[in-house]
């Protein structure tokens, strides 16, 4: 009996820990959720241009399972999907160019990144991003400009570290202000009741500032912004209550409480990481100050809540924290002035681990940044662990942490309440879920009822795709309708035909295939601030995208390899029996005529208008019974009548496969494969009714960035202005510790400051990045 | 009568604590699995033919578990098959239907059999003209073995005669089949050579310039070639001499 006891006990705890182990064998949520990250070469655009982009996928660092392979890429507008693009994510990576049409409108694009498994978790954990686009003609720019300019609202917070603002203690307080007033960089004053200063900072450039003070009990203070013309209440001080204030340097933490409380009491300060306790110290809080330090080691990185209670579990001050484990550097090294088209010569120079590798996307192109864009992928990635350990929205920790600095970011830290925000989009649709597209792309559908609206279970789904041969895939839609098929490079571009099998159901259906790019979450596509203060930037970028026009100036290639692997179709058979091709014999009108004189073991009788066919069995030389399954250009259909009319004329080949055939569970009475010259598989829908199509958009190759060069003085041509606002775009770059990687490339006639930006991923995960100017002169 | 109860009792909370941890694991979740691909699809025609012969068709009489594999790169496992060596086609047991279908040749690029009790035999759909034949030959030819020279073996039921038999009144003529397999060895340059005889002097022929050393090799091994399990020992050895050449 006790070693039953035992072996239960065993079972059940080597079954517990295999699902931890290896989630493959588990469902959805063992699976941690991805990201994916998207650097454009530029913010501005005007149509008529190239954007060139590359994109990573990242997931937890400890996470070795399977990934998606496969990733989507959209440029929106309000009203629509612009351009849609499917991205080979095999390395983790991909880079790309997408053209932006001439025709496209003046105004906010929306960048959309994701994978098919990304859906699980909502639209917002997709990656976005805004592009300006300015149309080449318009250069009154109307759009961007609101007819009625916004109220400049402005709002002061104050955020005391630890949540409490003691009087007669040091206290470290965050100012914030938002609004639409432009308060970056602008100096605030804090003034007593009298209006004397008794301190000034300077807030940064999102608008946060921070500063100590020593309040006195029972003194009221505000604060003035410049500019801003009135002034704003500080929080009332308390004469009782802790201060907790903490700070860390290289490989400790630093926590000192001051109390101004009368009697002493036992204290409990904890550490936590997602609500769980990673470090406690309990102490006798009898002291005016008491000062705690704990080895940076001794802690997991990401968000901490320093939290101190006393006795009876009495919450006394808190604060979080953001603990940036040691992470990858690069820098670059080079001058920062050049004339015009002068080579550049820039070293990157990694701090990477002895087995660490990076990829990077280095880029060199003018300074326009758009407000609220996702930083880099440093704060992307840092935003996600943020929103991962606060349990928020990630978008709400991009929109209130976004680009702050750790140093920043740690001030803000100190008032920040940690209220949990489950603000999540769960608009979704009904059914299973969607799949990870590790191997394969996947194109799902629904089939229902068109009367009943009721979905159409375990009824059996076919796939065709127009070809000379004839292929066939076929699934089971689920409880709730729905089929998926997962997809080999064979059918990369090619129309996809969807039908149901009569013999597994013969009602009303209807099908309809899952638009990948079909988007709930609203956009919002008013211009900011950073769009409409710039406008004469805009215009002079419209004016050189004009004169390279004009010049047929293209600063792109093609890619050197150009082929793509193709799968091997799935054939209903390798070779038909008997082939006839019409071109060989004398024209028939029509099909009863081809096989009245041609094929032999294929009889078509009418009985009136309606016409039906039977086959010889080219194995027992019976008529097999049933009638055949006809294909029209690959397409399956059933419905002779519709194909009799067809003669020589319009075919091309017949294949006659006169055997009672079996393909997995389905079977056939014969097989006829009609190939037309003229594509009439396109009047299909009328025949079959049910059937839904969709174009399959595969993964393909994109133009490549491409500069001139200067090496001689008859290199480059000198008749051609060189006016590029992006000077280098070199997508993948493999970055190996110890090993510093030369970047060359030659600046162009464009005078100014232009911004180099490396940034990438190493292969453990860890985002990397580096930003530099240099000046053409 | 008290002690044993309370044990059975505190087994069984055991027990149910035990299943209650299990149950995160195994609980039924709408959104798995996440991986999707398909199972590949064998095509074939419905076998209907039938001979009444004195003798078997099939390299064995029962349904055996097997695994085949497609041109595709694709393979379909744990199905039922038998091996017709008469008309050199794979029949595969639908498992839906249990009908015989005689599968799409062309399609397959190997299978494998798992006689119960035996060893695992594996074919391979193979193309290829014999040296000194004017016709190409195409079959499921057994691997017997693999190295740098291959010995495979075509395993043809081949109709020997006729065997007469007493229905009644009548006398009936009934082909005679029986097993008669054909051994390829197939060398390092694609050459392939059948060996006509079972015995040293057919290899002998087919390695003249290394005639000597493969002599010596069989003589140390005191290897006399009678069988199938012989020629598989000596194709063994004579691959080892090479490979020293």
């Amino acid at each position: 009996m006790k070693k039953i006891q035992i072996f239960v006990l065993l079972s059940s705890l080597l079954i517990t820990w295999h699902q931890k182990a290896y989630p493959a064998m588990g469902g959805q949520n063992h699976y941690p959720e991805e990201k994916i990250f998207v650097h454009t070469d530029r913010d501005l655009y005007v149509a008529g241009e190239k954007m060139f982009f590359s994109l990573w996928r990242f997931n937890q660092h400890e996470y070795r399972g399977p990934q998606s392979n496969f990733g989507y890429l959209a440029l929106r507008s309000q009203g629509e999907v612009v351009e849609q693009l499917t991205l080979d994510l095999g390395k983790g990576f991909s880079s790309g160019s997408l053209y932006l049409h001439d025709t496209l409108s003046t105004g906010l694009y929306e960048i959309v990144a994701f994978t098919n498994w990304m859906k699980n978790h909502g639209e917002t954990s997709f990656f976005r991003k805004k592009v300006f686009i300015a149309n080449r003609f318009d250069k009154d720019l109307q759009n961007i400009v609101p007819e009625v300019m916004p109220d400049e609202t402005l709002e002061i917070s104050f955020f005391p570290e630890g949540e409490n603002f003691i009087a007669g203690k040091e206290n470290r307080i965050l100012v914030a202000a938002t609004g639409e007033f432009d308060s970056s960089n602008r100096l605030v004053y804090i003034v007593d009741q009298h209006q004397d200063t008794l301190k000034q900072t300077r807030l940064n450039q999102y608008g946060f500032g921070s500063f100590n003070m020593v309040p006195e009990a029972s003194t009221a203070y505000h604060l003035k912004l410049d500019g801003a013309g009135k002034q704003f209440n500080f929080p009332q001080s308390h004469e009782k209550g802790v201060v907790l204030s903490v700070s860390e340097n290289k490989n400790q933490f630093s926590v000192r409480i001051d109390l101004a409380e009368d009697s002493p009491s036992r204290a409990l300060l904890k550490i936590k990481k997602q609500d769980r306790p990673v470090w406690e110290k309990a102490f006798l809080l009898d002291t005016a100050q008491v000062s705690i330090s704990i080895p940076a080691k001794d802690l997991p990185g990401g968000i901490l809540l320093f939290e101190l209670t006393t006795e009876g579990n009495h919450h006394k001050a808190s604060r979080y924290w953001f603990h940036q484990q040691d992470s990858p550097k690069i820098t670059l090294s080079g001058k920062t002035q050049y004339n015009k088209r002068e080579k550049v010569n820039l070293e990157i120079l990694p701090e990477l681990k002895p087995d660490e590798h990076a990829f990077v996307t280095v880029s060199v192109k003018k300074p326009f940044h758009l407000k609220k864009n996702p930083a880099n992928p440093a704060f992307y990635h840092r935003n996600v662990i943020i929103a991962n350990d606060l349990g928020i929205d990630y978008h709400h920790s991009e929109k209130r942490f976004g680009h702050l600095t750790n140093e920043e970011l740690n001030q803000y830290l100190a008032g920040f309440s940690g209220k949990r925000e489950k603000e999540v989009w769960t608009k979704r649709r009904n059914g299973s879920g969607f799949y990870m597209e590790d191997k394969k792309l996947i194109v799902s559908g629904m089939a229902k009822n068109p009367e009943t609206k009721e979905p159409l279970q375990d009824v059996r789904v076919i796939l065709n795709t127009p070809d000379s041969l004839l292929n066939l895939l076929y699934t089971h839609t689920d409880e709730n309708g729905e089929f998926h098929f997962p997809l080999t490079d064979y059918y990369r571009s090619k129309e996809l035909f969807f039908s149901i099998d009569p013999k597994s159901y013969e009602g009303p259906k209807k099908i309809e295939i899952v638009d990948k790019f079909d988007f709930y979450l609203p956009f919002d596509a008013k211009p900011d601030r950073s769009v409409w203060s710039n406008k004469q930037y805009i215009n002079q970028s419209q004016d050189i995208v004009t004169v390279q026009k004009n010049f047929d100036v293209e600063y792109a290639r093609k890619p050197d390899n150009q082929f793509f692997r193709i799968s091997r179709p799935p054939m209903l058979y390798y070779k038909p029996n008997i082939t006839v091709r019409t071109e060989n014999y004398i024209p028939l009108d029509n099909l009863q005529e081809i096989t009245r004189e041609l094929v032999p073991v294929w009889r078509i009788r009418s009985s009136g208008d309606d016409f039906h066919s039977r086959l010889i069995c080219g194995t027992t030389g019976n008529a097999i019974p049933d009638r055949p399954v006809y294909f029209l250009d690959g397409i399956i259909t059933y419905d002779l009548n519709r194909l009799i009319h067809l003669g020589s004329e319009e075919i091309e080949k017949l294949e006659i496969h006169n055997f009672n055939w079996v393909h997995g569970e389905m079977t056939f009475p014969g097989i006829i494969g009609i190939f037309t010259k003229s594509e009439e598989y396109r009047n299909i829908n009328a025949i079959n009714g049910a059937l839904a199509s969709t174009f399959h958009q595969s993964t393909k190759h994109h133009k490549l960035f491409s500069a001139p060069t200067y090496e001689t003085k008859t290199s480059g041509d000198p008749e051609k202005p060189d006016l590029r606002q992006l000077l280098f775009w070199q997508p993948e770059l493999r970055i190996n510790p110890e090993e510093n990687q030369k970047i060359e490339f030659y600046t162009g006639d464009l005078t100014g400051d232009y911004l180099v930006t490396v940034q990438g991923m190493t292969t453990e995960g860890k985002p990397v990045h580096f930003k530099k100017t240099i000046t053409v002169k | 009568m008290f002690i044993i109860a309370k044990k059975s009792y505190l087994t069984a909370i055991v027990f149910i604590l035990c299943l209650m941890t299990t149950l995160p694991a195994f609980s039924a979740n709408k959104h798995e699995p996440l991986l999707l691909d398909f199972e590949a699809r064998l095509s074939g025609e419905v076998f209907t033919f039938h001979m009444q012969a004195d003798g078997s068709q099939y390299l064995f009489e029962n349904w055996v578990k097997g695994d085949v594999s497609f041109i595709s790169g694709k393979s379909l496992k744990d199905q039922s098959f038998r091996y017709n060596g008469y008309l050199d086609e794979l029949i595969w047991l639908h498992p839906s239907f249990y009908k015989p279908v005689k599968a799409d040749k062309y399609q397959i690029e190997s299978f494998t059999l798992y006689p119960p009790g035996g060893d695992t035999l594996i074919f391979e759909n193979i193309s290829f003209k014999p040296r000194f034949e004017s016709d190409s030959l195409h079959f499921f030819a057994q691997k017997l073995y693999t190295g740098d020279i291959s010995l495979v073996a075509y395993r043809q039921i081949k109709r020997t005669g006729e065997t007469l038999e007493s229905i009644g009144p009548r006398l009936v003529a009934r082909p005679k089949i029986e097993p008669e397999p054909v051994y390829y060895l197939i060398l390092p340059d694609d050459q392939v050579h059948e060996v006509r005889r079972l015995n040293r002097r057919s290899l002998y022929r087919i390695f003249s310039d290394e005639r000597r050393a493969i002599r010596e090799g069989f003589r140390r091994e005191g290897l006399r070639i009678n069988n199938e399990r012989d020629l598989i020992k000596a194709v063994g050895i004579i691959d080892e001499i090479l490979e020293k050449i």
